[in-house]
């Protein structure tokens, strides 16, 4: 059985209190054992029996005159010794009783102090491990409430001060990315309807040319020019189509599926493309991800691992648990590879070195990892091949 | 501060015991003893030999009018003698004092009401019903070696004990 220690804030007070209460204790102790000691002395000395011995011896050479004075002088003393006696007594009552008093005076206040102090200490102190977390998460418009005669109020005034901050910078950022991510996307998109308005264009002018100094030569290269014109067409199309993929990706729909027989099916679609080869090291098999989107990862990097191959392509895609809550995928071909200094631009939109690649599909196999929690990495060496490695959150539904 | 002082004191509830009454001759007198009145702390000033007093109250009420138709006041005194190793209780009701060497006889003299008489026959007004009071009270003591006053009824948890007697008329007394 797990015993669950109280906090640092309860244990320290209870500490505090055991401390007092102990010394409190010990003192009230030590000293009744000396009043104590003291008392067993002082009656030791057997005054009264002095007393009585001096009366006795003397009581016969008193005067008859004096004697009543004398009697009672020492009938006082007797007195005085039995009352000082009481007063002793009452004096150690009085004492064990007052530290009772005390003792439940310095619980209910050192409690309340420590609580107050606490309160004080740590009562901004939570407000601000609160408030880091949500900025952690994102909410820049969080502030914290100013708490006056608390010492922490400078650190609170700073915190809420740097999170204003933090805000407005984040809003230029955002400002400045968008602008920058329009002119790129803008780049990208009149470099890409450029290419094949090219061929487009000179087909046209060529047909134009030839029918305007011959019907019948116009006529020979015209089915040649409709082919190319139809293919441009729909290379514009396809261009367009992949765009509106990337950019609406949907939202992911997690779900508990077995991966490997998800990848076994993906590659008998490809039995006659490729020599693929599927090993695991993942028993439990099943993982919670969009089986969609997921699919049309694997199916990317496949793919292009098959193309990047000029003959006999071979693909090895190996599964393991990594660290504990994460898959790896990893997908080995044996195609060109990718120049070192590529490698960075390979997921980036619009980056592609095929001729009739849109540069979209790695853009939206990396946007569909992160959106999953994972992240991927590239590892090649040129005419030797590639290994994409996807990680990924197992994400168990039962967790 | 005083009082915080005087609640290190354990009291007892003092009470009175049975009481009866009859008429003697011209007196209606009362007996009666008072009970559960001391503690150790009370004993011990006794037995530092200061004197100390039992104040008793005999009240004739009108059980109606609660009105006090006659009252008297009496007190019994113990004082201790350290020398002669004796007590001494003063009894004012006759100007009496007995002396013993008994703590307990001491006691005994300091807390019964033996037939003392609380008032006469021709203070009870006929067809008239009474009932007979009886109380006790300390007084405030001075200690003078420790310079201290203390208020002995602490010791009877500040509560004055009383009883009091089934109603009579005068024919019911002299029948």
């Amino acid at each position: 059985m797990k015993i669950k220690l109280p906090s640092i804030r309860i244990q320290f007070l209870i500490l505090v209190q055991f401390l007092l209460i102990f010394s409190v204790l010990f003192y009230r102790f030590y000293f009744i054992q000396n009043f104590d000691r003291y008392e067993e002395t002082i009656n030791s000395l057997d005054f009264e029996g002095t007393l009585n011995n001096v009366y006795q011896n003397n009581k016969e050479f008193i005067p008859e005159i004096q004697f009543t004075d004398f009697k009672q002088d020492f009938e006082n003393l007797h007195r005085n010794i039995k009352e000082r006696q009481f007063a002793a007594d009452s004096f150690r009552n009085e004492m064990e009783l007052y530290s009772i008093y005390i003792l439940t005076f310095i619980i209910i206040f050192v409690f309340l102090f420590t609580i107050f102090t606490f309160k004080l200490i740590t009562g901004p102190l939570e407000r601000l491990q609160s408030a880091t977390q949500k900025l952690s998460k994102g909410n820049l418009s969080i502030q914290i409430p100013e708490s006056r005669y608390s010492p922490l109020n400078e650190l609170i005034l700073s915190f809420n001060s740097m999170v204003n901050e933090l805000d407005q910078t984040r809003s230029k950022l955002i400002a400045t990315e968008k602008d920058a991510v329009w002119r790129e996307m803008a780049r990208a998109m009149a470099h890409e309807i450029k290419n094949p308005l090219t061929p487009l264009q000179l087909t046209s002018e060529r047909l134009e040319m030839k029918y305007l100094e011959s019907h019948d030569e116009a006529l020979k290269i015209l089915p040649r020019s409709l082919e190319i014109i139809k293919e441009e067409i729909s290379n514009l199309k396809r261009l367009t189509v992949e765009f509106t993929k990337f950019a609406r990706l949907p939202k992911a729909e997690p779900e508990e599926f077995k991966l490997s027989e998800c990848i076994l099916d993906i590659i008998k679609s490809y039995e006659n493309d490729a020599n693929i080869q599927f090993k695991t090291d993942y028993p439990q098999e099943t993982i919670y991800a969009d089986k969609f989107q997921l699919r049309q990862v694997l199916v990317n990097i496949i793919q292009n691992g098959i193309q990047a191959c000029d003959e006999n392509p071979e693909i090895t895609i190996y599964v393991e648990e990594k660290n504990k809550g994460y898959i790896s995928i990893n997908v080995t071909d044996n195609g060109k590879g990718i120049p070192e200094k590529e490698i960075p631009m390979i997921f980036e939109p619009y980056y592609s070195k095929r001729k009739k690649g849109t540069g979209l599909g790695l853009a939206i196999v990396k946007k569909i990892i992160e959106q999953h929690g994972g992240d991927m990495s590239v590892d090649s060496t040129v005419n030797v091949g590639s290994t994409f490695c996807i990680n990924l959150p197992i994400y168990k539904s039962n967790d | 501060m005083g009082s915080l002082f005087y609640s290190t004191i354990n009291g007892v509830n003092a009470e009175f015991d049975s009481i009866e009454f009859f008429p003697k001759s011209s007196s209606l007198t009362v007996s009666t003893k008072l009970i559960n009145c001391f503690t150790p702390e009370f004993e011990q000033i006794i037995l530092a030999g200061q004197p100390v007093r039992f104040y008793y109250s005999f009240q004739i009420v009108n059980p109606e009018s609660k009105k006090v138709a006659y009252e008297k006041n009496i007190y019994h005194q113990i004082q201790y003698f350290h020398l002669d190793k004796q007590f001494t209780v003063y009894t004012s009701e006759n100007q009496v004092v007995y002396k013993t060497e008994s703590f307990e006889r001491a006691k005994e003299h300091l807390t019964s009401l033996e037939q003392i008489d609380a008032c006469t026959l021709d203070d009870i007004k006929k067809h008239v019903e009474y009932k007979l009071k009886v109380s006790a009270h300390l007084e405030k003591i001075f200690i003078q070696s420790i310079n201290k006053e203390i208020n002995l009824m602490f010791y009877w948890n500040s509560i004055k004990p009383e009883i009091e007697s089934s109603t009579f008329t005068h024919k019911i007394i002299t029948r």
